[in-house]
């Protein structure tokens, strides 16, 4: 049916009638290699070598950076002001745009009939999370809602009302929960994090100001009241102008309506198990106060 | 004059008579004609050449006393070895220099580059030919369509006349196919093929095909490639050790040699500033230093796929079933290389940890046959031997270990922690 390249191609075929490459035809691409200019040395890098004449500058007795000779500086000139105060310690969400969620399912790197985790999607390489760098995970944003149909069950850490129109019109559900740094880091790594033979740690709840956030309802947060979100559901269709699907009568629905325990990190593992990846077994805690202490 | 009888190399018969100047002239022929050095009617006789190769002492003597006695010495010339060795062999050799010229090249013409003009004897190894290649055709700028152009002319000396003796499988060859690709070819490709030999015996015949996949033995060549894994390879292990002190470390120097002003001495302050004799490098090597670096992975591997590929382009990939051969002597892996005309080296690969013990063995003595293990597979390696050979089992491991890198994502962590699709 369609033409068959041959493999290689011309360039396979004027070699077979060139000398054997061998150790003394490499060479790299002509034009890739450019001589330095070595200062002090020849015609273009000596006599001044770059330096320029006289002065400050051949002598490299230049003033500090910003200095401008006297008068007050740019930098001591304008005042202050808190634009930038405390924005290392400011948490960052990865946005993740429905349009990239769509293309990631087609692409078949994400799996729709699974419940989309932030393990799923980094699995897939459609996020990258850096817990380090204080990111708190990824919030969807609803850039492509337009095009948006995919039925889906997504745990996010933030979501747009937009975004989650978007989600339920189709017939999905969306929640937002929240992680500490270090669940989100075992969260996007899991594979380094069992070797490292720890226990599943439990989720953190929320500080106090991303309280009031998760209780809420409207961001369908995971420590709201089903009902209420039941109610927002319906209220968000008002909104938007859609007719809510009922996904109780979805063949899905036991998937569609999975969502973790606000102090589980994976779906199936609790906290204080331990996971064995060379054997492949789960390893669980005894002890009272062990169970005490992951239970709570 | 009744005509002499000059041995056995002339027949008889030859009648020579005198010519009015007063040389011999051969006035007939009689007898059969092939044994008279092509003498015709009419020739003059000049001179003789008596080659003393295959006489006895008695025999030279006599002839050389026949000479004496007839009073003939002043034109005879004797020549020693030497003698004959620089002329060009016969006493008439005294040509002017550009004839000289003229005959050597000549002679060189002949010899070397007349076999490669276009309406040549079939005398030429069929396996060039059959190819179509071209390989050291020499033709004039005026010669037309056919001829290669100058920058794709092979000269004599760099064509390797072994090559030409193990030509690649034609796509019409009966043997069986061995072993076919294990992963998904492209539909735009299609698998190359070449023999599968074995090496029990030094003249056994093949045993039968084996597909290799395109995208690791049929890849497009990029010499810049190679070049950068070559310098790559050379250099990230390289630990320059070179150190030299600067002032400050050389032994001495803190205290003002002499005076600031008045001793008539140029001002110093030390005596291991980096002016005096003796005194610290300004700008030497400092330490150990790492020239460490890592190509990106792909660029890596696409280098080992480009050395793979070329090796088969250019006919110098053979694949082997096993790696048995019949005795640990290395003499017999010599004798089989040079049978088969594989080449001055040979690498051989094969795949696992225990090797066969004959051809350990065997190679151990040997500097340029070497055997290593897949794994150790390198792009260095394989441009300094001149051929390479893979077991059918090397062939499978590397496909799978170079192919896995074209459909994978970035790596999330470091290779050594598990990975469920790693090969």
């Amino acid at each position: 049916m369609s033409f068959t390249r041959k493999p290689g191609g011309k360039a396979l075929d004027i070699l077979q009638n060139l000398p054997r490459i061998s150790l003394a035809n490499l060479r790299p691409e002509p034009g890739t290699k450019k001589a330095e200019k070595k200062r002090g040395r020849g015609q273009h890098g000596g006599n001044r070598s770059g330096r320029g004449h006289k002065g400050e500058r051949q002598r490299g007795n230049r003033p500090r950076l910003g200095f401008e000779g006297g008068q007050t500086p740019f930098y001591l000139a304008i005042p202050k002001y808190g634009y930038n105060e405390g924005h290392s310690r400011r948490a960052q969400y990865q946005p993740l745009t429905l349009n990239r969620l769509q293309y990631l399912i087609d692409l078949g790197r994400v799996d729709p009939t699974q419940p989309i985790d932030l393990t799923q999607l980094v699995n897939g390489r459609g996020v990258t999370i850096q817990p380090q760098k204080r990111d708190y995970g990824v919030q969807l944003v609803g850039e492509g809602a337009g095009i948006f149909a995919a039925k889906v069950n997504i745990e996010v850490q933030m979501a747009s009302e937009e975004a989650i129109a978007a989600i339920e019109r189709n017939g999905g559900m969306v929640t937002t929960g929240f992680y500490d740094p270090r669940s989100l880091a075992v969260l996007c790594k899991p594979v380094p994090f069992f070797i490292s033979g720890q226990p599943i740690p439990k989720r953190m709840l929320p500080g106090e100001d991303m309280v009031p956030y998760y209780t809420d309802a409207a961001n369908r947060g995971y420590l709201a009241d089903p009902e209420k979100i039941q109610k927002a559901r319906i209220a968000l269709a008002q909104k938007y102008g859609y007719i809510l699907p009922d996904i109780s009568k979805d063949e899905l629905f036991h998937m569609l309506s999975m969502i973790k325990d606000p102090r589980q990190i994976f779906f199936g593992l609790s906290p204080g198990w331990v996971v064995n990846m060379a054997e492949k077994k789960i390893l669980k805690p005894t002890d009272d106060k062990l169970l005490q202490y992951y239970s709570s | 004059m009744p005509g002499h009888r000059r041995g056995r190399s002339l027949s008889e018969g030859l009648m020579l008579e005198e010519s009015e100047k007063g040389g011999l002239v051969v006035s007939s022929v009689i007898g059969g004609s092939s044994g008279n050095h092509g003498l015709k009617e009419g020739d003059e006789i000049v001179g003789a050449t008596i080659n003393f190769d295959q006489l006895s002492k008695d025999d030279v003597l006599k002839i050389l006393k026949l000479m004496d006695d007839n009073g003939f010495d002043k034109k005879v010339q004797v020549l020693t070895k030497n003698n004959l060795s620089k002329s060009m062999g016969t006493l008439d050799s005294i040509k002017a220099p550009e004839e000289m010229l003229k005959d050597s090249y000549n002679s060189l013409y002949n010899a070397k580059i007349n076999r490669f003009m276009k309406d040549d004897s079939p005398g030429q190894p069929a396996g060039a030919w059959e190819r179509g290649s071209h390989n050291g055709q020499l033709a004039s700028s005026f010669s037309g369509e056919d001829a290669l152009p100058s920058n794709l002319r092979i000269p004599s000396n760099l064509v390797d006349r072994a090559r030409a003796e193990r030509p690649p499988p034609p796509s019409d060859s009966s043997l069986p196919v061995l072993r076919r690709c294990d992963a998904a070819v492209p539909v735009h490709l299609s698998p190359v093929q070449t023999w599968v030999e074995t090496l029990e015996r030094r003249d056994s015949k093949q045993l039968g095909l084996v597909d290799l996949h395109p995208d690791v033995f049929a890849v497009p060549t990029r010499i810049d490639i190679l070049h950068e894994v070559e310098l790559w390879q050379r250099n990230f292990k390289r630990i320059s050790r070179a150190h030299t002190k600067v002032r400050s470390e050389v032994r001495g120097g803190g205290k003002k040699p002499w005076r600031q002003k008045g001793s008539g001495k140029a001002r110093h302050g030390s005596i291991r500033s980096p002016i005096w004799r003796g005194g610290g490098v300004s700008h030497g090597p400092r330490g150990p230093t790492s020239f460490y670096y890592m190509l990106p992975m792909r660029v890596r591997v696409q280098g080992l796929k480009i050395a793979l590929s070329s090796k088969l382009a250019q006919d110098y990939l053979h694949v082997v079933d096993t790696l048995n051969i019949p005795t640990p002597d290395p003499q017999y892996l010599m004798d089989l290389i040079r049978y088969r005309h594989w080449g001055e080296s040979v690498l051989i690969v094969d795949v696992g940890e225990e090797l066969p013990e004959n051809i350990l063995q065997a190679t151990e003595s040997l500097k340029t046959v070497n055997v290593i293990p897949a794994i150790g597979l390198n792009v260095h390696s394989m441009l300094k031997h001149e051929v390479l050979v893979l077991t059918l089992e090397a062939v499978k491991f590397l496909e799978n270990k170079l192919l896995w890198h074209d459909e994978r994502f970035t790596l999330l962590y470091p290779f050594k922690l598990p990975y469920t699709d790693l090969p």
